[in-house]
């Protein structure tokens, strides 16, 4: 994530704060970011997951819930969420299966917008919506992932929403944006999945009472988890 | 003794140990991580995080003095690697107030990324870090 462009909830110095107070109680977890994950990278991907795998373990969003519920983990290795954002065709086809075969849980932050679009249109959905795409390994157009390769991750991993066009929220976004991107990303993916999805992620990645309107938002679509620059939030309106 | 205060003390504490080219060594080593972390592709290659799981739900938690908070964790307690964590965001943040540049996001996100590289990705070990 990005957060060059992420709002602070408070001063810098209280942030460090709050983080530091997470950190002393031991309410914290390992993740790693990826984006897009070209073929020529494989032999390095697969280096750090066969790593991550003697040290860590996966964890789905039963393993969060179980973890917020009780404040006790019960696993024998630390937890280590792998997250995966834009929804590229390269994430199903090369990275997916490096993650099974190691054992983890990918999470994957879907804009469905980008997977909603027409092939040829890809490319430029891509630079116009900031996804971007240094190592193209393809000779077609087709550059996100299929709803049926979606639906297939499904089975073994996390999806959640990532907007649907990845635009940017702030405290000055309309109503309308606020509800394409927050809730109407959430019955995209939930038409498609056919389950419910509980976990969402914004651009920059700011926190939970930044901007109190987006938050209403996420409230009324239901969502339980939020992914930030630094935290991951159970959310208000969660049961 | 406040946290603010605890924080503090802490910090200085830890600084309090070291003279000024002992400091400085770690100075150099962080940028050094900080200098690699800074060339990584983010939109290809794998950024490795420590993420603080908060529960917002009930809304007094995050509130909660820290000795009055339960201890939660997702890891197996490892209570001393948890403060050694602390004490060098403490140890590094006081560093990067005292150049008086202003402070953001990013540098939050940089000196999370700095300790996450280093305390738990293949670099560590020196037949993965190529």
């Amino acid at each position: 994530m990005d957060e060059s462009k992420a709002i602070l909830p408070a001063s810098w110095a209280e942030t460090v704060r709050s983080l530091q107070r997470g950190f002393l109680k031991g309410s914290y977890i390992r993740v790693v970011n990826y984006h897009s994950t070209p073929r020529f990278r494989l032999e390095s991907y697969e280096r750090q997951l066969a790593f991550y795998q003697q040290h860590f373990s996966a964890v789905g969003e039963a393993d969060l819930d179980c973890f917020f519920d009780t404040g006790e983990w019960f696993k024998d290795k630390p937890g280590l969420i792998l997250n995966f954002f834009e929804g590229y065709r390269n994430n199903y086809e090369f990275i997916a299966p490096l993650a099974e075969k190691y054992g983890f849980v990918g999470w994957f932050y879907i804009p469905t917008g980008f997977l909603s679009s027409p092939v040829a249109d890809q490319h430029a959905f891509a630079s116009t919506h900031k996804l971007e795409i240094l190592t193209n390994d393809y000779s077609d157009e087709r550059i996100a992932m299929t709803w049926d390769e979606l639906r297939e991750l499904d089975k073994k991993h996390v999806v959640a929403s990532h907007t649907q066009t990845h635009e940017r929220l702030s405290r000055e976004s309309s109503d309308e944006a606020l509800q394409r991107e927050i809730i109407s990303s959430k019955h995209d993916l939930e038409g498609q999945l056919g389950h419910e999805v509980s976990t969402f992620c914004w651009l920059y990645g700011s926190e939970v009472g930044v901007n109190p309107r987006a938050d209403r938002y996420l409230h009324q679509a239901g969502y339980k988890y939020l992914l930030s620059n630094f935290k991951i939030q159970k959310l208000k309106n969660s049961t | 003794m406040s946290n603010e205060a605890a924080f503090t003390t802490l910090g200085a504490s830890a600084r309090a140990l070291f003279t000024t080219e002992q400091l400085k060594v770690f100075e150099e080593a962080f940028e050094q991580q900080a200098s690699y972390c800074r060339n990584k592709i983010y939109s290809e290659e794998g950024i490795p995080m420590f993420l603080v799981l908060e529960d917002v739900s009930e809304p007094t938690d995050a509130a909660k003095p820290l000795n009055e908070a339960p201890l939660e964790t997702a890891a197996p307690r490892d209570a001393l690697f948890d403060l050694l964590l602390v004490t060098a965001i403490e140890v590094y943040k006081q560093q990067l107030e005292s150049k008086g540049e202003p402070l953001q996001a990013k540098d939050i996100g940089l000196l999370l990324e700095v300790l996450a590289e280093h305390f738990f990705t293949p670099a560590r070990s020196p037949k993965l870090a190529s």
